[in-house]
């Protein structure tokens, strides 16, 4: 992989509009989530609030869920384009082998998804200082929910590039992604606790990034995994899924 | 373009899908400096054949090199090699400039090439258009500039003529040929030989995957020349002094008429002349390449007799 591979990939994406609109949702979703509860924090942390980054960070989370999943789309779409309007075929022909071009366009797709959570993470985070004052608070444990955030944003990147490679459509994939993300997942994970395996949903990408974004809040919870096996769980799903798009684009014909 | 020649080689090129065998062992060479037309009907194995020889789709068998070297193997395969493939290889927002920019980049040229490739092909007028605004002839010069960005010495078209106007005709013509004087290799496809008969040195005909003919474009209008049919007061005589003076390809047809192939009318009469052989009519009967080629190919999709109406 060379810098101009680097540069091409970048290209393909600021060349287009969808990667900052894609940025849209989740940054209002973000903003309007952390003012709000930083904003009525105050009151409802009088009631209870088990979160140890305090209420006034929930919306915090909500932004983490929606940065999430559109980075996901952002890389099905991608990787999917090249598929849908056969670019694929001059980008193959204009480097030396296979191999650097996908390590570019995933190492690319990760970056821009990297900066979604980061811009994200940054209006969130000024949403919750300017509404929650004094209630929020700022310790070590929001700042790792801001690292492992940006952790869990880049692997639904890729495995969202994944399944645009494996798919061969953006839309096909994106479809793909969110129907598991918003409903798929936990749907599955009901009917495997109704044939008595409760534990099996746990294991699953969406339960395991959400058990990940906790950082360690939710290690006593039964439905998810703990912290360091989540984390290691959603790693492997990122590279199952990455893993198999770069295998099948490598080896596939380009016709 | 760099200077030297690159051949171009299939050896054995085989591929299969399925059960399908949509090129079967196929070799044949392009040699520098030329432009070898590569022909075949519709469903031929032309553009599975070009994406074997590109590294894009993996034989069954046999192997292509250009120079002696598999394209896979090519450190910049973009400063050798210039495809066009497809001319919907192009993100449909994406502007003109903004496609050339992205493959600059990929191969390794400064940006300014970008615009450079755009002005060769004509369409630096539209640099900042969307190429989902552009017609089928102006996507294949984009594509065509999208080739020729890394400078390379070899070009490999596939059909690059479709949806060319005549005007596009004409200057891709100029084009390839003003590339291959220059010393580079062009290998062109197309299912219409009329299409690229002006255009190409030598011809690699296929039909069903396999080959059906290979030679310089010379050799297959002098296996398939022209003749004169002559109504003259004695063919026999005419014939023997046709022979006299190194005309021998010379038959008798049963209207009486003499067929001679390889020569002209005007060369016909004086030798009749000489021979004080009467000449009433002399017809010039051309062979129209096209109908060789079409005779030479099996077409794998045919339709019924042309016209409509007919089954009422």
């Amino acid at each position: 992989m060379t810098l101009g591979l680097l540069t091409s990939e970048v290209r393909k994406v600021t060349t287009l509009k969808f990667w900052w609109a894609l940025l849209i949702a989740p940054l209002a979703v973000g903003l309007f989530a952390s003012a709000i509860y930083a904003a009525v924090s105050n009151s409802v942390d009088e009631v209870d609030s088990s979160l140890s980054t305090g209420f006034a960070s929930v919306g915090l989370y909500f932004a983490l869920a929606w940065v999430i999943l559109f980075a996901g789309i952002f890389g099905a779409i991608n990787a999917g384009t090249e598929y849908r309007h056969k670019t694929l075929t001059p980008t193959f022909l204009s480097a030396s082998g296979r191999d650097g071009v996908l390590a570019a366009k995933l190492i690319v797709t990760v970056g821009f998804a990297l900066g979604y959570g980061i811009v994200v993470e940054v209006t969130s985070f000024a949403a919750m200082v300017i509404f929650g004052g004094g209630n929020l608070e700022i310790t070590g444990e929001l700042f790792g929910v801001f690292l492992v955030g940006l952790y869990a944003v880049a692997c639904w990147s890729l495995i969202g590039a994944g399944l645009g490679m494996l798919f061969k459509s953006p839309v096909g994939a994106a479809l793909a992604l969110v129907a598991w993300y918003v409903a798929g997942e936990f749907t599955v994970a009901l009917i495997a606790t109704g044939f008595g395996s409760d534990a099996f949903g746990s294991w699953l990408p969406v339960f395991a990034t959400i058990a990940t974004v906790a950082a360690g809040q939710l290690d006593d919870a039964g439905s998810f995994r703990p912290f360091g096996v989540a984390f290691v769980v959603l790693t492997l799903w990122t590279m199952a899924f990455a893993g198999s798009g770069w295998l099948a684009t490598r080896e596939r014909d380009i016709t | 373009m760099k200077s030297g020649g690159v051949y171009l080689e299939a050896r054995g090129l085989t591929k299969h899908f399925g059960s399908a065998v949509a090129v079967n062992n196929l070799t044949f060479a392009v040699p520098p400096g030329s432009i070898t037309g590569f022909l075949g009907p519709n469903g031929a194995g032309k553009t599975t054949t070009l994406r074997m020889m590109l590294g894009l789709v993996k034989p069954t068998s046999g192997a292509a090199t250009l120079g002696g070297v598999p394209f896979t193997q090519i450190a910049q395969p973009a400063r050798s090699v210039g495809a066009v493939l497809d001319s919907l290889s192009l993100h449909p927002k994406r502007s003109a400039i903004g496609h050339l920019q992205v493959f600059s980049a990929a191969i390794g040229v400064p940006d300014s090439r970008a615009q450079q490739a755009l002005s060769l092909v004509g369409l630096q007028q539209v640099a900042n258009h969307k190429a989902g605004t552009f017609s089928l002839g102006m996507r294949q010069r984009l594509a065509l500039a999208t080739a020729l960005l890394g400078e390379p010495s070899v070009l490999v078209l596939d059909e690059p003529a479709n949806g060319l106007d005549p005007e596009g005709i004409a200057w891709l013509r100029d084009f390839l040929r003003s590339f291959a004087h220059n010393g580079g290799t062009v290998l062109i496809s197309s299912h219409i030989l009329r299409e690229i008969e002006q255009t190409v040195d030598n011809l690699v005909i296929i039909s069903r995957g396999t080959l059906a003919y290979q030679g310089t474009m010379d050799d297959l209008r002098h296996a398939h020349r022209g003749r004169v049919l002559v109504t003259s007061s004695d063919p026999a005589a005419l014939a023997m002094a046709l022979a006299a003076n190194g005309f021998t390809d010379a038959q008798v047809h049963v209207d009486g008429r003499l067929a001679v192939a390889g020569t002209r009318p005007d060369e016909i009469a004086a030798v009749a002349n000489s021979a004080g052989v009467a000449i009433f009519g002399m017809v010039a009967e051309q062979i129209d390449l096209e109908q060789v080629f079409l005779a030479m190919t099996s077409a794998q999709y045919v339709a019924g007799n042309p016209g409509y109406g007919g089954q009422r």
